[in-house]
């Protein structure tokens, strides 16, 4: 399999759109605002679920904010950066930091084919990290709370002969923020993939 | 688009008088009840005869191959076998979404079937050919344009 840390080179990939944690987004997570099945997290504790990136890596918000603190809040409010294309934009540097700090659910009710699950009601609209299966080898769906997201799918039970694992990205965002019902089928990051 | 989902061709031949029904006719009786735009019609024509785009020898669907995305992507894969494969995956249950899974392979061989003739026909030394994939776990069907490493 290729190495699939070489996006670093130039802190840009072509990841799905994630336009909940953007250095513009509106929706990035606060993990000291979180609730979670009963747990809070605080900016300081480490994620109680397994984190997909360093596990030293600073909340998502202080990251954010490094370069430039004194940067208005109304800036956040501003469509996701879209560049050249409506649904890529250059996601954080600490992209599974945050995974990993996202609340987690378990999946509930039945979906439909071919359909990763809607987002859970107790996440209020904030993004979440739904676990339909836990692992490597599982299938976990995260919602950045605006339509869009994306569905990890590892390798679980035989599953034809498509490649895993691999990412099923839904949702984009045109320049004028819009969102389509774009999906596509791409391989997974590094920090996508559960340690396990 | 309703009305043109909502009609099998069984039950159109079914519920249908004249001698001579046929798929022809039925196209034509849904597209009229769907009062779709002609670009809709063409678009499905491009669909089962695209134009076709090499890059470094290997075959894309020109209507679809995005540089920066083929940029992007082969900084991190490093290999133009992988780049093609993961971006000429075409899912026919989400294009289709309302198709049945019997029905979405049927269709995605039959399209694989016209995407390699002409291939063929046009880009002989080309490398890469449409393949149908199948993930039984998610229930999707793909066509895929690859070579036969991946």
């Amino acid at each position: 399999m290729p190495d699939h840390d070489l996006h670093e080179e130039t802190g840009e990939d072509e990841r799905g759109p994630n336009p909940g944690i953007g250095h513009n987004s509106k929706v990035a997570p606060d993990p000291s605002e979180i609730q979670s099945d009963g747990e809070r997290f605080k900016k300081n504790d480490p994620p109680s679920d397994e984190p997909l990136g360093p596990a030293e890596e600073k909340p998502v918000q202080d990251e954010d904010q490094n370069e430039d603190p004194e940067k208005p809040e109304e800036d956040n409010n501003q469509p996701p950066s879209t560049g050249d294309r409506d649904f890529r934009q250059t996601p954080p540097d600490n992209y599974g930091s945050i995974l990993g700090e996202l609340p987690s659910f378990s999946a509930h009710g039945k979906k439909s084919r071919n359909k990763p699950p809607g987002p859970h009601p107790d996440a209020a609209g904030k993004p979440h990290k739904i676990i339909e299966k836990p692992g490597r080898d599982g299938q976990y769906t995260v919602h950045w709370g605006d339509g869009s997201g994306f569905q990890y799918r590892g390798s679980g039970k035989p599953h034809g002969n498509t490649p895993r694992p691999n990412v099923k990205v839904f949702g984009s965002r045109s320049r004028e923020g819009v969102l389509h019902s774009y999906k596509k089928i791409r391989e997974p990051f590094e920090d996508e993939i559960p340690k396990e | 688009m309703s009305k043109l989902a909502s009609s099998s061709f069984s039950d159109y031949l079914k519920n249908s008088e004249g001698p001579d029904l046929n798929f022809l006719l039925y196209l034509k009786d849904k597209t009229d009840d769907a009062e779709l735009h002609e670009d809709f019609c063409l678009k499905f024509l491009e669909l089962f005869s695209p134009t076709f785009r090499i890059v470094e020898g290997h075959v894309y669907l020109a209507a679809t191959f995005d540089q920066a995305e083929y940029d992007a992507k082969f900084q991190r894969l490093r290999s133009f076998s992988e780049v093609q494969y993961w971006l000429n995956l075409y899912e026919i249950t989400y294009i289709f979404e309302n198709m049945s899974v019997q029905n979405a392979m049927q269709f995605a061989n039959r399209l694989a079937t016209l995407w390699n003739l002409r291939i063929e026909a046009e880009y002989p030394d080309a490398l890469g050919r449409a393949s149908v994939l199948y993930d039984e776990e998610q229930q999707e069907v793909f066509v895929c344009i690859k070579t036969e490493e991946m």
